[in-house]
């Protein structure tokens, strides 16, 4: 006991942070439930004035013939209903429709979106079918109209994540990838922080958190990369896709890791730390425009660019958000605690060497 | 025990493992490359660390 009591005390709340929150996120991370989605539909096309039978299956869901299930085509703000939805297991249903001609008689083709209501919630596959828009014969009677009324969608009953098709489990990574580059920034930032400082007081305590910070944040952006390049190779097809987000973020890691070999080619101590932070001020410059600024101006893969802000409704949804902060600030709380450790060695390594140059 | 493992394996290797159970050993796998990242660098900490100690005995000696 007194051994434990030992092993925390003196504890700064940062640390206790990472402690605390780092196994509150794993565990959220890995064992809330994905909602239920559709993961495909039998057949993908048809024409107007068709009588037809889709075959669905899904993905963590519980339809159950007797609750009531409601189902929908949408196209933009039209929607129609299903005559009936017929389940044949948890995981599998049938939907049926007549599906009349749409409003627009100008449309040749349109995509239509399937929407299916139950009790736990609803479950939406975009672009499910493809419509062919043809004038009907006149001894075709469809009943049916399209309709722009709103709907009624159940909420969702459990605390899920959102089902995205490409993604499925994958939604989880969010807690893995994405704060490792909000922790980098941060930490970088701070890092900065002490390079200004630094070359104004020229006190090489601070020159040397800046050191223990970059690398830090070297570790953050190197894990950054290779977590993103094994998401991306299973939702997007290839471990680097080209993407402009994952050069620019390719581009800054090398530019910062510019900076060690600054340091490392620089014999002189004064000049190596001067240098050093210089360098490190203009890489933070040019960090802020190759990841944040420049992928928002281009069609990225990457959520939010291409002009939105990423973060938004559609990225991340309540509940994800009660994981993702504390995620957030657990990995900025551990960048610390790692770059704090490197500078405590490098701190007792100094003082050691100043004192046997003094002593010899 | 040896039938259930052979199976097993076998479920590893099969060309989509990774795509399996809607995707969740991706997860897995890039929770454990964060885990093994942070433990690079504690081991490389700890190298530096073990300098340092040597370091300081010989500066005893």
């Amino acid at each position: 006991m007194e051994r434990l009591k030992n092993l925390f005390s003196g504890l700064k709340w940062w640390k206790w942070a990472v402690l605390l929150i780092m196994p509150y996120v794993i565990l959220m991370g890995f064992l809330v439930p994905l909602g239920q989605g559709i993961t495909s539909i039998t057949p993908g096309s048809t024409a107007t004035g068709a009588n037809i039978n889709f075959r669905i299956s899904a993905y963590n869901s519980q339809f159950s013939p007797d609750k009531s299930n409601t189902a929908w085509l949408k196209y933009h703000d039209l929607h129609l209903p299903a005559k009936l939805v017929k389940v044949l297991s948890p995981q599998e249903a049938e939907v049926i429709f007549d599906i009349p001609v749409l409003p627009d008689k100008s449309v040749k083709f349109a995509d239509l979106s399937l929407i299916i209501n139950t009790p736990e919630g609803p479950a939406v596959l975009p672009s499910a079918v493809s419509l062919r828009n043809i004038a009907l014969d006149s001894t075709t009677i469809i009943n049916e109209v399209w309709s722009d009324n709103k709907l009624n969608i159940n909420k969702e009953a459990n605390f899920n994540y959102p089902f995205r098709n490409l993604m499925a489990e994958t939604i989880r990574n969010i807690y893995f990838h994405v704060p490792l580059w909000f922790a980098m920034t941060f930490v970088f930032m701070f890092s900065v922080f002490y390079s200004i400082r630094y070359l104004r007081k020229k006190d090489i305590n601070d020159d040397q958190k800046a050191l223990s910070l970059i690398a830090a944040g070297m570790l953050f952006g190197i894990l950054g990369c290779i977590t993103g390049a094994m998401w991306a190779k299973y939702t997007w097809g290839q471990y680097w896709s080209f993407d402009v987000k994952q050069n620019m973020a390719a581009i800054s890691l090398l530019i910062y890791s510019g900076y060690f070999l600054l340091r490392k080619s620089l014999s002189d101590p004064d000049a190596k730390s001067r240098i050093g932070n210089i360098y490190s001020i203009f890489a933070f410059c040019m960090l802020i425009p190759l990841i944040f600024i420049i992928p928002r101006r281009y069609d990225s893969l990457h959520p939010g660019n291409g002009g939105n802000p990423a973060l938004g409704a559609d990225d991340l949804d309540n509940t994800m958000r009660t994981v993702f902060y504390p995620a957030v600030i657990a990995y900025i709380c551990l960048g610390f605690w790692l770059a704090e450790l490197n500078y405590r060695i490098i701190k007792i390594k100094n003082k050691i060497e100043s004192h046997e140059t003094y002593s010899k | 025990m040896k039938p259930i493992l052979n199976e097993y394996f076998i479920m590893l290797f099969q060309a989509d493992f990774l795509r399996s159970i809607g995707k969740i050993y991706v997860v897995a796998i890039v929770s454990l490359i964060v885990w093994f990242g942070v433990a690079w660098y504690l081991l490389r900490l700890e190298r530096k660390l073990k300098d340092v100690e040597n370091q300081i005995k010989s500066f005893k000696s």
